[in-house]
């Protein structure tokens, strides 16, 4: 059962959008299928094909990139940690 | 024609629930009228005070915009309404402990916050994993709107 809730937002990383939430998860012990998660390295034509089995458009997936331009990484390279990952 | 369209909704609602045998049941019904249980005003106070340094999101709010991605995006179409946002990058030790694969080096933080936060509220690790992370990125002032 969903049902919906937070129409609602909070101040919190300015200028974010604000999303309608449903509420109704029931939880697992069972972890995720290996493998559904994007690698950091994959190939252009990997990735189109991993998002394209969730639902992504290409030009989706090519907005979701673009989203990391305005991020930090920490984990991947440690020695690199908080740079953006946008080297442009 | 009249008994067929009065039958027929009940029908897809019985195929609806048994249409999964096995598997967790079907969980359709987005209720848009429904109202937000109040449980939900409170999270919402508290990932406010626990997301925002003055004016900015601090970094748990931004691993937990990772971490909704890191348990619902696991989820593809041959899934159905199995898998994704189900907590279990926060709860899965079967067959592996999800949160130490790779892929979620950097999330322990935020996971250990979200299944505290969903034991303190009861409400479930997903749900409090889905809710956190789409809260982060509002940009609303606190409006004290429901929900």
């Amino acid at each position: 059962m969903l049902t919906r809730p937070p129409d609602a937002a909070i101040l919190l990383c300015p200028g974010g959008p604000k999303v309608k939430t449903f509420i109704g998860r029931t939880d697992t012990t069972v972890s995720a299928r290996p493998g559904g998660l994007p690698d950091v390295f994959d190939s252009a034509a990997n990735l189109a094909a991993l998002f394209a089995r969730k639902g992504y458009s290409q030009a989706e997936l090519a907005a979701l990139l673009g989203a990391h331009s305005t991020s930090t990484q920490a984990f991947v390279d440690p020695a690199q940690a908080n740079k953006s990952q946008d080297s442009t | 024609m009249q008994i067929t369209a009065i039958l027929l909704p009940g029908l897809l609602a019985v195929t609806k629930t048994t249409a999964a045998p096995g598997g967790p049941e079907p969980r359709v019904e987005a209720r848009s009228s429904a109202k937000c249980p109040a449980v939900w005003t409170s999270v919402k106070a508290e990932l406010n005070q626990r997301f925002l340094v003055g004016n900015q999101c601090n970094d748990l709010a931004r691993a937990a915009i990772r971490a909704i991605f890191h348990d619902c995006g696991s989820w593809d179409t041959s899934q159905g309404f199995s898998g994704g946002c189900d907590g279990s990058l926060v709860l899965g030790v079967t067959p592996d402990v999800e949160l130490n694969r790779a892929e979620n080096r950097g999330l322990a933080t935020v996971a250990a916050y979200l299944r505290d936060a969903a034991g303190r509220f009861s409400v479930s690790v997903a749900d409090m994993t889905v809710f956190a992370g789409s809260e982060s990125p509002s940009a609303e002032a606190p409006s004290g709107t429901s929900c």
